[in-house]
This record gives structure tokens, C-alpha cells and sequence, in this order.
């Protein structure tokens, strides 16, 4: 668990390089609109949850998907990364990469592994699947704990181990991972402190009939082709904006506050067996300037931490015997904060 | 889903002891919460100036309250420190001997009293004294009973005491008891057993608090549930015996009928009317028995010959075998008042005014039951009077009497029996026990008698008496009760015995001397305790009998035995402000102010009380209602005139107006979620709410961008919007409804 808070840190230091100038979020905006427009072309009725979705990834999160087969992960995961433009000029890393997760399935399979090269007469390090923008970690929870932690090793350390050499992993490196909430014979369920590695935890559920009616109106064009047609945003577009996002909305101290009494909220609530940790609170942050963003502002509001907190924080915490809806916990305990956040703008002292 | 709870399952023992609660180890059941220390602090506060109220100064019984709920508070923080159980009980001990001691030195020196003046010095003494122990008791006895609940028994022990202290006085029917609470609320006319039943309510508030404040709040509401079945039980007890605590008639003297004795029963068999009679007994224990049975008022002054008043309510004139019992006949003993008068009722046989004998006029005034009226002997004529105070008089009645005003000795040559009477009649009146030993004993008796006045009835009814004074024994302790003959037992044996023994003997002597005798029942009160006044106090324990002997022309006359020797200590005399507070209330006036001190009107105190509070409530509403309209009305203006602060006053009361016909923003919500609830009936205020947060949250410089929009442009499109979504009646209704607000956030 402090490796991974150290592990963030790190990512965080390595980014503070300089600011994204003078059109930071101007390209932050960009890339939403871009991106928003293509994922809503390729996938109906969907909406909410492409936000959110746009939220992990400009906030440089991962998000686990549960929800049923033929709902549009796939769909949604595959038009994310067509929609980013490789312009890096690193070589081997695809824009898009789906690994089906089996219980068969072994580390070296995800992360590469060194062959043999008979023209150097030394190994090299082949590139796994896990080396791509965007990474389908198609039901997760069907794989061996081991595959699993290998996994969720490189999405935390943005780096992959073999044989004593690390490789780094894109930057932009983002994981849409899916677990069935049903079918659970012969699965793994992931560990709560694995699911700490997700920034949400989304839970889809059936579109509505009309958004259904125009998945089948489309038919024949596939829908992807159409999504291609609009324009994307390429890599280092993301990055500035990832960026731009992290040092330019503005985000009251007041938030923090409101952060660590909802995580202290839960962490005493009868209810929960197991609170928030430390780090989902490092990693809200990005997430309400993220969602601020997509929300047209450059300044994180009390409405972020409303919407946000159940899907970030769902999935962390663990409840007692008998409690079902854990969403339901957070949002109850988020109360209390959300409350001060909204009362505090009434204060005369405090209008600016 | 199983997968879930597997995965719960496996984890739990490892799992990280990340949010232990207190409550889990137990830190919290050791902390009282602040409601049951606030009940019980009022408990304490109460409970000492209560038990201060009789002791010291007004001053002081505040400071003894303020002290005992401080100490309570105090409890709290003393229970949870670290000292031991004993130490706290120790350092109680001490504290109070402390306190007494300083204060025993603050009365001995003279600096404070050479400072502030001797009256203040004893008040700021007997306020810090007060105090000072208050709160060193109530601070110990809560702490202890923190730490162990079972030593809770403790605290309500001195609690009970203290109210019981308090009315204590009140007992035997000693309704002036306690002065400090009676003389105020009789002198206001009232009557003081409804200030004292107001204490007695005040006591079970005290405990059903006490009870309430159980930590455990099920414990409570049982301890409560107790309380109240003991409290039924306790109003049944008192509606099925009104009169438990006052005794009828003769106040135990035996001069009831209803003791279940032997002879009654077969007088019953024989079908017999009058079932009152004497009982002997052994152990007759009046001493406790000090409560008022009634008031006789003497409406001229009289002083009886005797030293005693005589107030006859029965008489026993039929030997049975065994003792004497009330007449069968109709002839005899007409003298005596079957019932109350309803109207004037002359009493049949009644002597007249003589020589002897001269009128008086009496009222009677009646405070236990009493099945025939009693009165100053011997009445002529009886007369109903009206009842000035029902509630504390059972029976008021006016009594015309022929009281003797000469002597015995005058009555000496006087020839005893009446010529009127039949010999069944004389029969009647002289008929003795046969046992021979009474003759010769009455005939050993009047040797003594001078030669002339050997033969004289009276002298000889007179010897039989004085030779009774001199050689018995006064004791309400004795042993004839189980005897055939326990007056033979008594008057041939160690002549110890009490009033009924010396009557009956007395009666019986003169009966074998032939004189006409007759025991007498009813009170007998001595003279000085009217103590210069014109009433009589009679209590139970002036219940007495007495001989009397039928002299021709005065009618039946006391010959009461006064015995030399007194084992058993006569009764006191009666509570001198008692008697002539139930005077005053028998002659249906209000007791005077004491010492023209302002008399206390309890229901009017009431009343004036209740409408002071309802005058202060009212004011308060009124208040808080103009209140409510400026605040309305402030809030309203200043989202037109405000100037750099214009968002946030504009936004506040655009959410007035939404408040105001019932759109409010939930708990938890945030203000655009909320903005987003309403957009479908007031589309303006999304904007008005984005400027606002903006302002609030976002950065400086981009404020004014982001709320761009002219807040009061967006104000008053939001109520035109409000106007023409929200039906008329709901609008009218917020107008009249000026609070709402309040609640608007």
C-alpha cells in the first residue's frame, strides 16, 4: 500500500515540469469536446459514463467497468484509444490493445517478456499488450491472482519488471478493466486493496429504450467507422491537458478539508468495516479537477465531490455484514462535507 | 455474490485496525451522557434547597441549590479521573468537615461581621457554608455513584430524606406543621395541605428525573414504569381508605363497636342497635395517637369546677355479666345524642339551668368522623351550623350545654336518683357485678366517711373516688383484659389499670352503695390547655371515660378518678398555634396576617404566575415575528441595493424566494445538483447559481468572467420565472408565512 503512495507521488513529481503555456486548458477543453464527440458517436445512451470515463483518464486513473456482456465496453475502450493519435514516435506502442483475461493466462503475457535474438546474440524485451494508450482488461477477475497483481503492479507503477529490467509504460497509459457483477463461478474476485488501484469503479447499466432504438438504427454503418470520421486528439494533446488540468483549475482548500471529513466520515461510520485510504484521497483531487473541466469550469465545485465521491470511493471501502449498497454509504457520509462546502459560499467573510 | 462475502470472510481476521470505535472498547459506557447529568443536576439543585429551605436564609438556599447542581456537573469529571473509589469518599468526608469548620470559624471571628454589618456577614457566611457543602455532598455522592452503580442507594437515600425532613412536621394532623411553609399560605387563607401535596408532586418530579436520567434509557423507562404502577397503587390505597390516617370516635380508645370482640358479636346475634361499648386491654397505647379529632369553640367563657372539661359522647350504664355496655332500654340514658342534628334538637332528659348548673354555648367542629356528636356535658339542645371549610371539617354543629358550675361538695345532702324513674330504671342504674367483694370493699370504703355524712350519697360517691385516686395506679399498661371479671381483677388486685379500669371500678362501687352510676365516655380536656384562649383542641389521645352519678335535681354529674400514681406519662398539651388556627378557621374567618406581612394568595400567586408567562411568551412572539418580517424584509432589499458583494446577497435571496413557496435545497445537496432539481420550473436560476459558486470557488481572476451575467438580471428572471410556475394560492400562502427563510440555505 506506501509503495503505491510513493508511486504516486513519483508520477506527480515527474509532471511538474512546466505548465502546458498559455493554451493549457484551452487544449484541455479541446480534448474533451474531441473526445466526448467521438466516444458519444460510437456509443449511445451512454453519456454519464463516458464523462466519467474522460474523467479517469484526463485524471490519470484506471476504471473498472462492471456491467453485463454486449453493454459497449468494448466498443467504448476500442473507440477511446482510435481516438488518440499516436505522435510520440516511440515505437510498439499500439493505440489500443484488448487482453481477455483467462484463468491460463500468465504474467509474461500481459507484460512481455526477453527473447532470445539470434542477431544480437543477447535477449531482447518484447513488448506484451500492456505497452498501449488505452488497455481492455477484458474480465479481470477471470485471471489468477498473480496475472492479477501483475497487472495491477504496472497500472499503479506505470512500468513493467523483466528479468531485472524495468521497462516504463506510456505515459498516457490508461486502463478500462471489466469484471461481470453476475457470472462469478471460477472467477477471482479482485481484493478490495486491488480495487484501490481503480479511480471509479462504474457500474453501467441498461441504456434506455431510445438509445437502444438508435444503437439499431445505425445498422449497417458500424458505428466506430462513424466515430472515426470525427476529428481526434493525439497523444501529446492528452498529456498537456492532463497537465494543464492538475496546475491550472483551481481547487479550494476547502476541498481538501471536505475530503479528509468525508474519508473520516466513512472510516467511523458503523456501517463500514474499512475506510477510504490514503491515497483515494491523493487521487480525488485530479479527478474533481477533471470533472471540473468536463463540466465547462476551471475551478472544482462542491457538485464534483457530489457526483464523484460514490465512484471513487464505492469501491474502497468495505461494509459490514448485511450492507449492500456501499455507493449508498458514501453518499450519506459525503452529506456532511458537501453540506459545509455549499454553506461556506453563503459566509459573508468568505465572498470574495 | 458469494465470491463477495468469501472474499469478506477470508479478510476480516487480517483486517487492519484502522477505526477502532470507542464505543467498541468501551471508553464510552464509562461517560454519563449530558442530558442525564442535566436531569440530575436539576435533581441536586432542588433536592438541596429543599432541605436548605427550613435551615438558613433565602441566599443561602440558592447558593445551596447552585452549589449542588455545580457538584453534580463536577461528578462527571471526578468520576472519570483516576482517583480510587475511597479516595473520592475520603476526600468527601473531609471536604464537608472542612467546610463546617470554616464555617464554625467565620461565626467565631468577628472581621466579617466588623466588615459587612452582622446581617450580611451571617447571609455571605450561611451562603458559603451552603454552598460550600452542597457542592462537596452533591459532587461525592454523584461521583460514587458513577463509579458504582449500586451505591446509587446512597444518593437516593439523601434525596428521600431531605424532602421527607422537609414535611415531616406536617404528621399527626399538624396542618400549621412546617411553619415556614404553612404560616404564609394559611395567613393567605389558603389551606397549606395543597402546598404540601404541590411539595410532594415536586418530590416525585425529582425522582421520576432521577429515574429518567438512567444512562441505560430501557432501565429508565422501567425504574419510570415502577414508579408509576407504586404511584397507582398508592391512589387506590387512598381512594379505598380517605380516612386511613384519622381515627373515628373514641382515637382507639376502644369506644368503637367494631373491634370484632365476642360480646359484640353476640350482641349483634341478639339483634341489638347500639353496638358501641368498652374494651378492656392490656397494652393501650395512645401516646402516638396526637391527631386532632376536632375543635370545640366555647362561646362564653366558662371554668369548670373540676379543672377538666368534660365532653360526653357515649355512656354505658347496662351491666352484661362481665362489664358495663351500652342500654338496651329506651328509658335509660336519653340524655345521650343518637346522631348529628339536622335541625334544632333539644336532647331528651336534659338537666336544667339550676343552681347548679348554668347555660354555655359551644360550637363543635368535627376533623375525623365520628359516628354521634359529642359536646361539652351535659347538652341541652344541639343545632346543625354551616361548614365554613368542608374539605378540612368533616361536621359542624352548635351545642347549647348545662355545664355544672358549683362544686361537688355543694351537691352534698343532695339525694342521688330521680323520683321520676321506674325501679326498672333504678334497677338498671344500680345493678352491680354480684361478686360479694365489691359490697364489703364499698362498705370498708365510706368508714372512712365522717359519722354525718356516712349516709350522704354523694359524699359516699365522692369517698368511692378518692379512695380510687389515692390507692391506684394510673398505667396503660396492665393485665385484667383476660379476667371473667377484669374490673374485679383489677380493683382486688394490683389496682393498676387506666381510665376504663378506675371508671368501670368507680361505677360499681357506687352501684353497690346504691347510688345510680353509669360510665361515661368520650374526651376529657384539661382546662389549661386552652391557654387563655376560647377553643379546645381535642385530640385522640384525650379520649377518656369516666363514673357519673344521677344526683336528683342536677342531673347526671362527673365523679371523675384523678389516680396519685402515674406510671404512664399524661398527654401534653395540644399545639397551642394549631388550636387557635382551627379556631379561627372553625369561626369561618381567614387567620390574620402575621405581622402585617402580605398575605399569599396561592391560586391568585398561580394565576398571576401563568399569565406573566403567557404575556412573556406572547411578547416573545411577537417579537420573533417582527423579527422574522425585518429579516425578510433586509435580506430582500439588499439583493437590490447590494454592491460588490451582489452575488452572494443576489443568491441568497433568490433562494428566499424559492424557500418561500417550499423549494428548498436538501441536506447534503449541492447548490448546482440543487439548481439542476429546479431548472424545469426556474431555468434562471442554473446560471444564478453557476455565477455564484463560481464566485466563490473560482479563480480570482476568471470570477467575473465565469459569472459574467448580471447576478440581478438573473435574479429577477428567476422570480418572473417563479411567478408564472408556482400557482397564486401557494404565493399568497409565502406571503403570509414571512419565516420561511429560515430554512432557506
Amino acid at each position: 500500500m506506501r509503495d503505491h503512495m510513493e508511486s504516486v507521488s513519483m508520477t506527480e513529481s515527474n509532471e511538474s515540469a512546466e505548465a502546458g503555456g498559455d493554451t493549457g486548458l484551452e487544449v484541455a477543453r479541446r480534448v474533451v469536446d474531441r473526445l466526448r464527440a467521438r466516444l458519444r458517436a460510437a456509443i449511445r445512451g451512454r453519456d454519464e459514463t463516458i464523462d466519467l470515463v474522460l474523467t479517469a483518464m484526463l485524471a490519470d486513473g484506471h476504471v473498472l467497468l462492471e456491467d453485463f456482456p454486449g453493454s459497449g465496453k468494448t466498443t467504448l475502450a476500442r473507440a477511446l484509444g482510435e481516438s488518440v493519435r499516436e505522435d510520440s514516435g516511440i515505437e510498439g506502442i499500439a493505440p489500443f490493445r484488448r487482453i481477455q483475461f483467462t484463468p491460463d493466462l500468465l504474467p509474461s503475457d500481459i507484460t512481455g517478456t526477453n527473447v532470445f535474438d539470434v542477431e544480437t546474440n543477447g535477449f531482447t524485451f518484447r513488448r506484451g499488450p500492456i505497452f498501449a494508450h488505452v488497455v481492455l482488461a477484458d474480465e479481470i477477475n477471470r485471471t489468477s491472482p498473480k496475472v492479477q497483481a501483475a497487472m495491477l503492479e504496472a497500472m499503479g507503477e506505470k512500468q513493467v519488471t523483466a528479468d531485472d529490467t524495468t521497462h516504463a509504460l506510456d505515459d498516457l497509459f490508461f486502463v478500462i478493466a471489466t469484471q461481470n457483477p453476475l457470472d462469478l463461478a471460477g472467477t477471482y474476485p479482485l481484493p478490495t486493496p486491488q480495487l484501490d488501484r481503480f479511480l471509479f469503479k462504474l457500474v453501467m447499466r441498461h441504456i434506455a429504450p431510445e438509445a437502444e432504438l438508435e444503437v439499431l438504427d445505425q445498422y449497417p454503418t458500424p458505428s466506430l467507422v462513424r466515430a472515426a470520421e470525427l476529428p481526434g486528439v493525439s497523444r501529446s494533446e492528452v498529456i498537456k491537458a492532463r497537465r494543464a488540468i492538475r496546475h491550472d483549475v483551481r481547487i479550494d482548500p476547502l476541498f481538501k478539508q471536505a475530503l479528509v471529513d468525508l474519508a473520516n466520515a466513512l472510516r467511523s461510520d458503523e456501517r463500514v468495516l474499512q475506510g477510504a485510504s490514503t491515497r483515494s484521497l491523493v487521487l480525488s483531487l485530479p479527478a474533481l479537477q477533471a470533472r471540473a473541466v468536463i463540466e465547462g469550469r476551471d475551478y472544482v465545485s462542491p457538485d464534483d465531490l457530489e457526483a464523484l465521491a460514490p465512484h471513487i470511493f464505492e469501491h474502497r471501502i468495505e461494509c459490514a455484514a448485511g450492507i449492500d449498497d456501499a455507493a449508498a454509504v458514501v453518499r450519506d457520509c459525503a452529506r456532511g462535507p458537501i453540506e459545509a462546502l455549499a454553506q461556506v459560499s453563503l459566509k459573508k467573510s468568505s465572498t470574495k | 455474490m458469494s465470491a463477495r462475502k468469501e472474499s469478506k470472510k477470508t479478510r476480516s481476521p487480517g483486517r487492519v485496525p484502522g477505526q477502532p470505535s470507542g464505543r467498541a472498547l468501551g471508553f464510552a459506557a464509562a461517560r454519563e451522557p449530558w442530558l442525564a447529568t442535566g436531569a440530575r443536576m436539576i435533581v441536586h439543585g432542588v433536592t438541596a434547597a429543599v432541605f436548605s429551605w427550613p435551615l438558613t436564609v433565602p441566599e443561602a438556599v440558592v447558593a445551596a441549590a447552585v452549589g449542588s447542581a455545580l457538584g453534580a456537573l463536577s461528578a462527571r469529571f471526578v468520576a472519570a479521573s483516576k482517583l480510587r473509589l475511597g479516595a473520592i469518599l475520603g476526600f468527601g468526608v473531609a471536604g464537608l468537615f472542612a467546610v463546617f469548620f470554616i464555617g464554625g470559624l467565620w461565626g467565631r471571628t468577628d472581621i466579617a461581621a466588623q466588615a459587612l454589618g452582622p446581617g450580611q456577614a451571617l447571609r455571605v457566611g450561611d451562603a458559603l457554608e451552603f454552598s460550600l457543602a452542597a457542592f462537596v455532598l452533591s459532587t461525592t455522592l454523584r461521583a460514587v455513584t458513577l463509579r458504582r452503580a449500586a451505591l446509587s442507594a446512597i444518593e437516593v437515600a439523601f434525596i428521600a430524606l431531605a424532602f421527607g425532613q422537609l414535611v415531616v412536621a406536617h404528621q399527626d394532623g399538624a396542618i400549621n406543621r412546617p411553619f415556614e411553609i404553612a404560616d404564609p399560605i394559611i395567613s393567605g387563607g389558603s389551606d397549606p395541605t395543597i402546598a404540601l401535596m404541590i411539595i410532594g408532586g415536586v418530590a416525585a418530579a425529582v425522582v421520576i428525573l432521577l429515574l429518567l436520567s438512567e444512562r441505560n434509557i430501557v432501565r429508565g423507562v422501567f425504574h419510570l414504569g415502577a414508579v408509576a404502577l407504586l404511584l397507582v397503587f398508592g391512589l387506590f390505597v387512598v381512594g379505598l381508605m380517605p380516612e386511613a390516617t384519622v381515627p373515628e370516635t373514641g382515637g382507639g380508645l376502644g369506644l368503637r363497636g367494631d373491634d370484632g370482640s365476642e360480646e359484640q358479636r353476640r350482641q349483634e346475634q341478639a339483634g341489638r342497635r347500639n353496638n358501641e361499648q368498652l374494651e378492656f386491654r392490656d397494652n393501650y397505647d395512645n401516646a402516638q395517637n396526637r391527631v386532632p379529632v376536632g375543635v370545640v369553640l366555647l362561646h362564653d367563657d366558662y371554668s369548670s369546677p373540676t379543672g377538666v372539661y368534660y365532653l360526653r359522647q357515649g355512656a354505658f350504664s347496662q351491666y352484661n355479666g362481665r362489664r358495663l355496655v351500652a342500654a338496651t332500654r329506651a328509658d335509660v340514658d336519653r340524655d345521650i345524642a343518637r346522631g348529628f342534628p339536622t335541625s334544632p334538637t333539644p336532647i331528651t332528659d336534659a338537666p336544667d339551668e339550676s343552681f347548679f348548673r348554668g347555660s354555655i354555648e359551644t360550637t363543635v367542629a368535627l376533623l375525623a368522623t365520628h359516628n354521634r356528636p359529642f359536646a361539652l356535658e351535659a347538652p341541652v339542645e344541639l343545632r346543625p351550623e354551616p361548614n365554613p371549610n368542608p374539605r378540612r371539617f368533616k361536621r359542624l354543629y352548635r351545642a347549647r350545654s348545662a355545664v355544672l358550675i358549683a362544686d361537688h361538695i355543694s351537691m352534698l345532702g343532695l339525694p342521688v336518683g330521680d323520683a321520676m324513674w321506674s325501679d326498672e330504671v333504678l334497677r338498671h342504674y344500680t345493678e352491680a357485678p354480684p361478686d360479694p367483694r365489691y359490697r364489703e370493699l364499698a362498705e370498708r370504703i365510706i368508714i372512712g366517711l365522717p359519722e354525718d355524712l356516712r349516709d350522704d350519697p354523694v359524699a359516699r360517691a365522692l369517698s368511692v373516688t378518692q379512695y380510687l385516686s389515692e390507692e391506684g395506679t394510673y398505667s396503660l399498661r396492665s393485665r385484667h383484659a383476660d379476667a371473667d371479671d377484669p374490673t374485679g381483677s383489677f380493683l382486688f388486685g394490683d389496682l393498676t389499670g387506666y381510665c376504663v379500669h378506675f371508671s368501670h371500678a368507680a361505677t360499681y362501687l357506687m352501684r353497690t352503695l346504691g347510688i345510680p352510676a353509669r360510665v361515661a365516655t368520650g374526651y376529657a380536656v384539661d382546662e389549661a390547655s386552652r391557654q387563655g384562649g376560647s377553643a379546645i383542641l381535642v385530640s385522640g389521645q384525650a379520649s377518656h371515660a369516666w363514673p357519673e352519678v344521677y344526683v336528683d335535681g342536677v342531673g347526671w354529674v362527673v365523679m371523675d378518678v384523678a389516680p396519685q400514681t402515674v406510671l404512664s406519662a399524661p398527654p401534653g398539651p395540644p399545639d397551642p398555634d394549631l388550636q387557635r388556627l382551627l379556631a379561627e378557621l372553625v369561626r369561618g374567618q381567614q387567620p390574620l396576617p402575621i405581622d402585617g406581612e402580605a398575605a399569599i394568595d396561592l391560586g391568585g400567586a398561580v394565576r398571576d404566575a401563568l399569565l406573566w408567562v403567557g404575556r412573556g411568551l406572547g411578547v416573545l412572539a411577537l417579537v420573533a415575528f417582527v423579527f422574522v418580517v425585518l429579516g425578510r424584509l433586509w435580506r430582500r432589499s439588499a439583493a437590490l441595493f447590494a454592491g460588490d458583494a451582489a452575488s452572494r446577497v443576489v443568491y441568497r435571496a433568490a433562494l428566499d424566494s424559492l424557500s418561500a413557496v417550499g423549494i428548498r435545497r436538501d441536506y447534503g445537496e449541492s447548490r448546482e445538483a440543487f439548481a439542476r432539481r429546479v431548472e424545469g420550473l426556474v431555468p434562471s436560476f442554473g446560471p444564478l447559481t453557476g455565477g455564484h459558486v463560481a464566485a466563490h470557488f473560482g479563480a480570482s481572476t476568471d470570477a467575473g468572467e465565469v459569472g459574467a451575467a448580471d447576478p440581478r438580471a438573473l435574479f429577477r428572471d428567476v422570480r418572473r420565472e417563479l411567478r408564472a410556475a408556482v400557482p397564486r394560492r401557494r404565493r399568497v400562502l409565502a406571503i403570509l408565512s414571512p419565516w420561511t427563510w429560515l430554512f432557506s440555505r
